[in-house]
């Protein structure tokens, strides 16, 4: 039994470090573009995530803004994770705010496996 | 003794066994033809081409957000089909949120959400296209 149970332990602590070092190093967000749709209605996020190819998870992205004129836009949107490739999250504004608008925002992503990504961004006319 | 081992014996095979699998359902695609405002900007009427295997059942979910001056238009609605596998047409009636603004004329933005099903499981697919109400 106690043969079973060490067996049973190291197979676990094998895999336990095995998946470590993945986590430690995490993935990298990259924002390229953040251009206005739709009179504001909605976000197009462009960006790149670099991870290891056979990553799998979601991608979150938040924009808040407080506008010129006060009034906060915001809205959050979440997508699958593609690793190393160019992609696009289109972040529709919520029906509780204001529309979206030229000028500055704060903007944050969450991807598996990595910490939360923050950044001030500038949203500008497609 | 016996627990610990069960314990540990769970939670390997729970680390092991993997999520499963998406189900290949075939090619399938979705694409906004109109949408035209309706009842006093209440609510939008959604056309859209769907195409997916014969045999295969198609749920999309549409949501139209616009713009009405400092304010948020809203709508989600959503409907199933059978596939035939040439393209056919879906309408949607899409009323908006009471919470939001009444929709206008002008551009939005539309995502479409469909999960086509078989016998072999289903495939869920978001697609976001801007559209233009009328």
């Amino acid at each position: 039994m106690r043969k079973i149970v060490a067996i049973l332990s190291a197979a676990l602590l094998t895999i336990v470090l095995d998946a470590a070092p993945a986590r430690a190093a995490g993935p990298e967000v990259e924002i390229l573009w953040t251009l206005l749709v739709a009179k504001g209605a909605a976000v197009d996020v462009s960006y790149g995530v670099t991870c290891p190819e056979d990553t799998t998870g979601t991608v979150t992205v938040s924009i808040a803004q407080v506008r010129d004129d006060g009034l906060l836009a915001g809205g959050t949107t979440t997508e699958e994770l593609d690793c190393g490739a160019l992609a696009m999250a289109r972040v529709t504004a919520s029906v509780l705010g204001a529309p979206f608008e030229r000028g500055r925002a704060s903007l944050s992503m969450l991807v598996t496996g990595g910490p939360p990504f923050t950044a001030n961004v500038r949203l500008t006319k497609g | 003794m016996r627990r610990f081992t069960a314990f540990l014996a769970v939670l390997i095979a729970t680390l092991l066994i993997a999520p499963s699998a998406q189900a290949a359902t075939g090619p399938s695609s979705t694409r906004i033809v109109t949408a035209e405002r309706a009842a006093a900007g209440e609510r939008v009427v959604v056309t859209l081409d769907a195409t997916c295997p014969a045999g295969a059942t198609i749920k999309v979910v549409v949501t139209v957000t616009a713009v009405n001056d400092t304010r948020i238009a809203q709508g989600t609605r959503q409907k199933k089909a059978d596939c035939t596998g040439a393209a056919q047409t879906i309408e949607l009636r899409v009323l908006r949120n009471p919470i939001g603004a009444i929709f206008l004329r002008g551009p939005a933005t539309a995502t479409t959400v469909r999960t086509v099903c078989d016998d072999t499981g289903c495939e869920t697919i978001p697609f976001d296209e801007t559209i233009r109400i009328s």
